[in-house]
């Protein structure tokens, strides 16, 4: 649509709007203003058209130039306008410029012949100008058609009809390719989707289709998509952004999404539609790019609002839209100001604490839609309940026209159920003495480290990745610290202490967690993925499985494409195990699988969750078994703990972890949490003490979710 | 249909001079330079199928279907230079004695925006012999089987440009006599919604108004009252320039705009038919 609208502005741009600046019965003069002329056209006011008498709809028109060169145009009575194709030239060879005087006078009248002349001299603008001043109300012309006011022609016909008299010719090839072409993406049906032959990986449910049809066909393109968590939102906002993209509608495209989102959409969109978006750091300015993805926070900042105020979008997605809650805030007053024709707002919960939330995300919407704010309050706020409206009925009602909204429990899809197994291992002895050792060494390191990245010798990430390696696995660790060892690059950092490391993890043989992960197998007689942060442990675990018999197929991110089909497609054909590490395939249907093994743990809970999506989805028709293996007091089993004990991780629903997180209200994502409670705790108490802390905050945002959670199914469903 | 696209896809990249090739079974690499670049999503490796189930297993892969984006970007492309040509119609035997005539065909794309995008296909065939005008549905790109390519043939007489002009003119107007009626409707129905929508914020806005002049008329009993009613008039003032704001925003958003745009002209030369024609304009239906 925006280059739709760029068409129509070009042309009202070149719009004509030509002065009569004198006029005689035999003939008038005019200023020079747009390309019209240039182009061809010679729009007249009802005083000038009398100077062409004519008894016929159309009347072919001749002008003699200054050097008696003929001009044919052809005059189109009925519409008040000529064409001419050769004004152009004149134009050129007497480098008219904007502003020019130009006169026409009648020279022979049976003939219907002209005299086309530029006026350049001085005395004579200074004149016209006078004239002018005197005469103000002069007529201005558009060009428009006479037949409707809603027909523009393409300022490029008249270019086409120069190339044809001017014997400027395209092959037939070109002549066919153009008409098959056309032809090919001409049938857009007027009820259904062009974008669900285009997506894939995905089975597009009938709630997200019919949302998506309601969206572009019923509401306009402005809606609030508020199905309950996990159903897909993401989805039906991709049908509907592809759909205004297949059908011309939309060009300029911007997704604004929480940070820790903007990779996953970038992936879903790329995945599952085809389509490449760029996020902020890819773009040179916002303006030149037409399908931009970027956080909230980085568009509303000073240096991006200015330039994305200024630009008109076709269509605004904001994701996590309960973030536009109130008012007062910068966000809600930044996408506020954001000019966009289409608009889609995705939240599961449009009400978290009250209802002036609802009024204030509508108001983005569709202001007014829910009355002046007096009337709001009037009609729906209950005095002694801010959650729940007066009127439910009523509001719902209203809602429906911006609103949509499915429960699980209304689109019959079977969601299969989770199993979780947790195995808390115990460390060997020197297991043990290993962890300890490095713990003390990273916490009395970590500190002291300056806190930017020192791109020789050791630095605080790679602290904190050796405190990671030790929870996956002692191989991996080990593997590290001999690489360490052996570069230049860590030659004065690599103390007595990390050589102690060394030579403690060289020692140790057995892993039972490895022991354990055996047993698991034995038990689980199917199609396993195991996941491992690691490449390290990825090597290492590969070996003893094979050791033990077991067929498995590795998956990592330093393969190329084919090698990782041909593994999906040898894990599914043939081999029990996928032991990968966390670029498994996003968007790969692995739902003939059930059963996953979390080796290590990411610290990140957001990859766990992405782990659990890789089978437990949309489509997977099995019961699905999570296994968790962790060390007894480390790091990795207090972070278990928290996530399973606290928050239920592993049981719930993708997508609503996010919204759990977010009720922490912290700028600090989990993890950097984690990292600090790790690195600044004296010691093991007091690390305790820190994680139990969190487990508590953790406990209240998930209270406070479920409360949410209850409330819009009190207020939406009733 | 993939038939078509895959020859409409493959002339494009041969005429655009985009080297490509059968990487592997039904998948293709096409390696544009960087100039063309921007022509397939900027890659300089574009791999691509007409194949679905080969895209949903290689998502690396592009799905160039009638309906893929890609696929859309390329028509824009192609469309957005207007094609001119000039034909022969073959004849069989001796072409002598024959006595030549020549019709106009222009081709149409014609676009209605408004709420919802309709693309239409016409063309005009135009007797410049026997004055007559014919309209019908789809395009028209004349067949090699049939006709000859004479664009550059010097003998071939010159076209007169005012004619051309001339019949161009009267096809668009018979163009837009026949779209007429959808026009109206559903500029009609366009029209409507605009109104509905700016009702029901004018509504809104009338209210806000009511209760702030309301606000300004109890001001009295407010300690600094002047400054109240200032900011009063302020909020009231800000209204009105919200409404016009408003105003034009929903009158862009639902006003139908119907582009014509000739997207290419072809002059045919052909013997001379029999005069059976009347010369009056012949409006075919589509």
């Amino acid at each position: 649509m925006a280059q739709n609208n760029a068409i129509f502005k070009k042309r009202a741009e070149k719009a004509p709007l030509i002065k009569a600046e004198s006029q005689s019965s035999f003939g008038f003069t005019f200023a020079i203003k747009g390309r019209a002329f240039q182009q061809g056209y010679l729009f007249l006011n009802n005083e000038m058209q009398s100077i062409f008498p004519s008894s016929y709809k159309m009347q072919t028109i001749t002008f003699l130039d200054e050097d008696n060169i003929k001009h044919y145009a052809v005059y189109h009575k009925v519409r008040g306008y000529m064409v001419c194709l050769t004004f152009n030239e004149w134009w050129e060879r007497n480098r008219v410029k904007e502003g020019d005087m130009v006169s026409i006078q009648l020279e022979e009248p049976s003939t219907l012949t002209y005299r086309l002349k530029l006026l350049r001299d001085k005395r004579h603008l200074k004149l016209v100008k006078d004239q002018a001043k005197a005469k103000p109300a002069v007529a201005e012309l558009v060009i428009t058609s006479s037949s409707h006011g809603s027909i523009m022609h393409d300022n490029d016909n008249i270019s086409l009809l120069r190339k044809l008299v001017t014997n400027e010719f395209s092959s037939l090839d070109e002549l066919e390719l153009l008409k098959d072409g056309e032809e090919l993406v001409m049938k857009v049906p007027d009820q259904e989707l062009l974008s669900l032959d285009c997506c894939f990986g995905i089975t597009c449910y009938k709630h997200q289709i019919d949302t998506a049809k309601k969206v572009i066909f019923d509401l306009n393109g402005r809606a609030l998509l508020a199905d309950e968590v996990g159903l897909g939102k993401t989805i039906e906002a991709g049908l509907i952004l592809k759909e205004y993209l297949l059908r011309g509608m939309a060009k300029k495209i911007l997704i604004l999404t929480p940070a820790s989102l903007i990779t996953q959409w970038q992936e879903e969109l790329r995945i599952k539609f085809d389509l490449n978006f760029k996020n902020h750091t890819e773009i040179s300015s916002w303006e030149s790019e037409d399908l931009v993805i970027a956080s909230l926070d980085t568009a509303k900042s000073f240096k991006n609002s200015n330039e994305i105020k200024q630009l008109n979008y076709d269509l605004l997605i904001v994701d996590e839209a309960h973030k536009l809650k109130n008012r007062k805030t910068k966000n809600w007053k930044f996408v506020n100001s954001i000019k966009s024709k289409y608009l889609l707002m995705l939240t599961a919960t449009p009400i978290q604490n009250d209802m002036m939330e609802l009024f204030n995300l509508i108001g983005i919407l569709k202001e007014g839609h829910l009355s002046t704010l007096a009337n709001y309050k009037e009609e729906f706020l209950a005095d002694n309940n801010k959650r729940m409206p007066k009127n439910p009925a009523k509001l719902r009602e209203i809602l429906s026209e911006v609103m949509i909204r499915h429960r699980r429990a209304d689109t019959l899809i079977k969601f299969p159920k989770r199993f979780v197994h947790t195995y808390s291992v115990e460390f060997s002895p020197e297991e043990k003495a290993l962890y300890d050792e490095l713990s003390r060494f990273v916490r009395s390191k970590y500190a002291s480290l300056p806190t930017q990245k020192n791109p020789r010798g050791i630095n605080r990430l790679l602290l904190v990745l050796l405190q990671k390696l030790m929870g996956s696995s002692v191989y991996a660790l080990s593997k590290t610290l001999a690489k360490m060892a052996a570069s230049n690059n860590y030659k004065d950092d690599f103390d007595e202490t990390l050589q102690r490391l060394l030579k403690m993890a060289d020692k140790v043989t057995a892993s039972n967690k490895t022991d354990a992960l055996f047993e698991i197998l034995e038990q689980f007689d199917e199609k396993v993925i195991i996941f491992t942060q690691f490449r390290g442990t990825q090597e290492y675990l590969a070996q003893e499985l094979k050791n033990k018999g077991f067929s498995v197929a590795l998956f990592n991110g330093q393969m190329s494409q084919s090698e990782k089909d041909s593994c999906i497609a040898s894990f599914k054909d043939e081999k029990q195990i996928l032991l990968t590490t966390e670029s498994c395939g996003e968007g790969r249907n692995l739902q003939f699988c059930r059963v996953m093994v979390n080796y290590d743990l990411p610290w990140n809970p957001m990859k766990i969750e992405q782990r659990i999506g890789r089978i437990h989805r949309l489509g997977q028709t099995r019961d699905v078994h999570i296994v968790n293996l962790s060390a007894k007091d480390t790091i990795e089993g207090y972070v278990l703990e928290l996530l399973d004990k606290k928050i239920n991780l592993f049981e719930l629903i993708i997508g609503e972890l996010e919204m759990i997180l977010g009720n922490l209200n912290s700028k600090k994502t989990l993890e950097q949490t984690i990292i600090e409670i790790v690195t600044m705790s004296s010691d093991n108490d007091s690390m305790k003490r820190k994680f139990n802390t969190l487990g508590n905050k953790l406990e209240k945002a998930l209270k406070l979710h479920n409360e949410i959670t209850e409330a819009q199914e009190d207020i939406f469903h009733g | 249909m993939v038939e078509r696209v895959k020859k409409v896809f493959f002339n494009f990249l041969d005429t655009q001079k985009i080297p490509y090739k059968e990487e592997n079974p039904e998948v293709w690499l096409a390696e544009p330079p960087k100039d063309k670049q921007s022509l397939l999503n900027g890659a300089e490796e574009f791999r691509f199928t007409f194949n679905k189930n080969i895209a949903e297993l290689h998502r690396n892969i592009e799905y160039i279907s009638e309906n893929s984006y890609s696929f859309r970007k390329v028509v824009e492309k192609i469309s957005s230079e207007p094609k001119a040509a000039k034909v022969r119609l073959k004849t069989d035997g001796n072409a002598k004695g024959i006595k030549w005539t020549e019709d106009a065909v222009f081709n149409f794309k014609v676009s209605m925006v408004g709420g919802n995008v309709k693309d239409m296909l016409f063309h005009t065939v135009c007797d410049l012999g026997a004055k007559t005008i014919e309209l019908n549905e789809g395009l028209f790109a004349p067949e090699k089987e049939k006709y000859i390519d004479c664009s550059k043939d010097s003998n071939s007489k010159a076209s007169s440009p005012t004619e051309i002009l001339r019949y161009y003119l009267m096809s668009c107007n018979n163009l837009e006599t026949y779209l007429l009626n959808e026009i109206k409707e559903k500029s009609k129905s366009a029209e409507n919604k605009y109104k509905e929508e700016l009702a029901a914020y004018n509504t809104y806005l009338d209210e806000e108004k009511k209760e702030l002049e309301t606000k300004k008329d109890n001001s009295g009993f407010h300690l600094y009252f002047f400054q109240k009613e200032e900011e009063i008039d302020k909020m009231i003032s800000n209204l009105e320039k919200d409404r016009k704001e408003k105003t034009a925003e929903l009158r862009e958003k639902f006003k139908l705009k119907t582009k014509i745009s000739l997207i290419s002209a072809i002059i045919i030369e052909r013997p001379e038919k029999p005069a059976n024609k009347t010369g009056n304009l012949k409006l075919v239906k589509p």
